[in-house]
């Protein structure tokens, strides 16, 4: 009761001395609400996306299936600790849930989908991914459908404009964790994973893909 | 400012080299990712319209903030001093028995002297982002806003984390890495500062390259933010532009590694995340900048870095020549109006060449060389130098009179004696030519 009233208090001190500082005013009106729309929906997103992680020092690489995703993951986990997320197409690549926060601390790759990509920044954004998941394990693996690559900040924006409304936590993640705090050296995976690995799927477009000649 | 601080840095060739290829890089880094962001100049304009219009309306979106930060579950705790702040900290942290605290990078925790408070009241405290954790068990204070441990050498480092000498800047992050992850799993309470606070969505951003942030603000059952309460915008969608300047105008990266938008605490159906939130808005001062309507901008400062980076004077001092937490041209015109009684503090805005590099890479456009020419014009000066310098003025505007004191030129160098000792020990004038510019006309044209 104590710490209430007190807290009560120093609120309408704060309060009444920004009040007397800045004198009667109007009721605000914000400046417009600025999103870039003139990027949308290209068909080089695929590419732009790849391109952007990939000079972070992740690694992109696209199938047409689940299951192609899963052949391609297959001999890279074994006899790797894994834990991975409740998300459809993470189940529907063959990984059953387990993210607990043991699981993760124990890990060594996490896998998740993601709900958002943005192609211009090469960023993976989780509304709905166990926080951990993307964090603790020193590898990360993102299974994502190829629609959710899209231009930008200004269209995850422009798709949500709200983000507390959807979650307590959204979360961008652009490349791997990285720190240059001796020497200024680049050094990755200082306290999230050092190591990311997209695999986008789903067929589409790949004229962009193999006009760059591809993986 | 702190002259020793300065003797002592100008003389380490060591220390210099180390300061102006950080910012060097840093300032590269800006400068190239900012020219590939198209309409730039825009985006600068626009931020800095949406700062001026909420620092004008401060209290209206403060309660918009915490309407809806507790509608989601979180607190909001009002401090109207670093003392309440940190006592709200460490009151929480005994009455849920919590002995160990997470901390990731916060310069509002700095200001406030967070950690030797929980350190006395027996709660550790461990700074996570890899540049503090080597600042704190070197027990110093950061030496760059975004770069804190910019001036240890990689041996400095290895000797503060017990490491081989030789270590390699990986092998000794590896180190750190292990020796964090446990505080993250054991810590009852994790904090973090707040690059923006969002006001219609009730939310605390944070940006970060390591992780720690994310960590701190995700692993231990409590997440306690610390900010400023000017770090507020309106919206979310205010962040397209937002982040896109930040981390430019930072480091140049086109959006930092880890940006969190956090709304309160784990919801109903969530896999992870702290069961309480707390969000610790801080006045300490700010208000009293709030009043004054010339240099309210200050306020709007995203604590990017850049006005270091590109300051001439920054380069050659280093971070620990300014006597507060906030160095740098932003330190010069933040630390005077905070701390309105320090004798140091009132001579910060004559440490500037007024050359303008901090405002034109101000990301939120604070006219930062505008108000140095404030401070220097209200400051108090000596009435001898007041005389001397309405004298030079009106020698300067009257040819003839000028032409009068013609042979002062004779002597070359001013007399280090009486009040122009002091004056002078502080500034190189340059040699003058045999002879004048208006000598020179004369036998030239003249003939």
């Amino acid at each position: 009761m104590k710490r209430a009233g007190k807290k009560i208090s120093a609120r309408e001190q704060m309060l009444g001395r920004v009040r007397a500082a800045l004198g009667k005013r109007e009721t605000p009106v914000a400046p417009p609400v600025y999103l870039n729309k003139t990027v949308k929906s290209d068909a080089g997103f695929v590419e732009t996306f790849r391109q952007a992680l990939t000079a972070l020092g992740g690694s992109v690489v696209e199938v047409d299936t689940p299951e192609q995703a899963r052949a391609y993951l297959e001999p890279k986990l074994a006899g790797v600790r894994v834990a991975a997320s409740d998300t459809a197409l993470v189940r529907a690549c063959g990984f059953a849930a387990d993210f607990s926060r043991a699981s993760c601390a124990a890990a060594e790759i996490g896998i998740t989908s993601a709900d958002f990509a943005l192609a211009d920044t090469g960023t993976l954004v989780f509304l709905s991914e166990p926080r951990l998941l993307s964090l603790l394990p020193p590898r990360h693996i993102a299974i994502i459908e190829r629609a959710k690559i899209i231009a930008g900040l200004d269209e995850l924006f422009e798709r949500v404009p709200q983000p507390a409304a959807v979650a307590s936590s959204m979360v961008l993640v652009t490349g791997p964790s990285r720190t240059a705090d001796i020497e200024m050296r680049l050094v990755r995976g200082v306290h999230g994973p050092g190591e990311i690995l997209v695999l986008i799927v789903g067929s589409g477009t790949r004229s962009t893909r193999d006009a760059s000649g591809g993986t | 400012m702190k002259l020793a601080q300065i003797e002592q840095t100008l003389g380490d060739p060591r220390l210099q080299k180390a300061i102006y290829s950080a910012t060097a890089r840093l300032a590269d880094g800006r400068r190239k990712s900012v020219a590939d962001l198209a309409g730039y100049q825009d985006l600068r304009e626009r931020a800095n319209q949406i700062k001026k219009h909420t620092i004008e309306h401060l209290d209206f979106y403060l309660e918009e903030l915490e309407r809806n930060l507790v509608a989601r579950g979180g607190q909001v705790i009002w401090a109207n001093t670093a003392e309440e702040a940190r006592d709200f900290v460490s009151g929480l942290a005994r009455e849920r028995g919590v002995k160990l605290v997470v901390k990731s990078k916060s310069m509002t925790s700095e200001e406030i002297h967070l950690n030797d408070h929980l350190e006395h009241a027996g709660i550790e405290a461990v700074e996570t982002d890899l540049g503090e954790y080597i600042i704190q068990l070197a027990h110093e204070k950061p030496y760059h806003i975004i770069a804190p441990a910019l001036h240890k050498t990689r041996e400095q480092v290895a000797e503060a984390l017990h490491a081989d000498r030789d270590a390699s800047p990986e092998r000794l992050t590896a180190i750190a890495r292990a020796a964090l992850r446990e505080k993250f799993l054991a810590a009852g309470i994790g904090i973090t500062g707040a690059n923006f606070l969002v006001a219609d969505a009730g939310a605390v951003v944070i940006v970060e390259n390591e992780g720690n942030a994310r960590l701190s603000s995700s692993a231990p059952a409590i997440h306690i933010a610390i900010a400023g309460m000017e770090k507020i915008i309106p919206r979310a969608q205010d962040l397209a532009i937002f982040l896109k300047l930040l981390a430019r105008s930072a480091t140049g990266q086109p959006l930092s590694v880890y940006t969190s938008f956090l709304a309160g605490p784990r919801r109903a159906g969530e896999a992870d995340g702290p069961g309480e939130f707390y969000l610790v808005l801080v006045d300490n001062g700010r208000t009293r900048v709030l009043a004054d309507r010339e240099k309210r901008q200050s306020l709007y400062c995203i604590r990017c870095g850049a006005c270091l980076n590109n300051c001439p004077v920054y380069r050659k001092i280093g971070g620990y020549s300014y006597p507060w937490v906030y160095s740098g041209p932003i330190g010069k015109i933040l630390t005077p109006q905070f701390m309105p009684d320090s004798k140091g503090a009132q001579w910060l805005p004559f440490a500037s060449s007024l050359c303008g590099a901090c405002g034109e890479v101000c990301p939120v456009k604070i006219e930062i060389p505008k108000i140095l020419l404030e401070f220097r014009r209200d400051s108090a000066k000596p009435p001898a130098e007041k005389a001397a310098f309405r004298i030079f003025s009106w020698v300067m505007r009257h040819p003839a009179a000028y032409e009068k004191f013609r042979w002062l030129r004779r002597l070359r160098r001013l007399p280090a004696a009486g009040p122009l000792k002091a004056w002078l020990s502080q500034r190189d004038l340059p040699e003058l030519p045999a002879r004048s510019f208006r000598e020179e006309w004369r036998r030239r044209v003249r003939g």
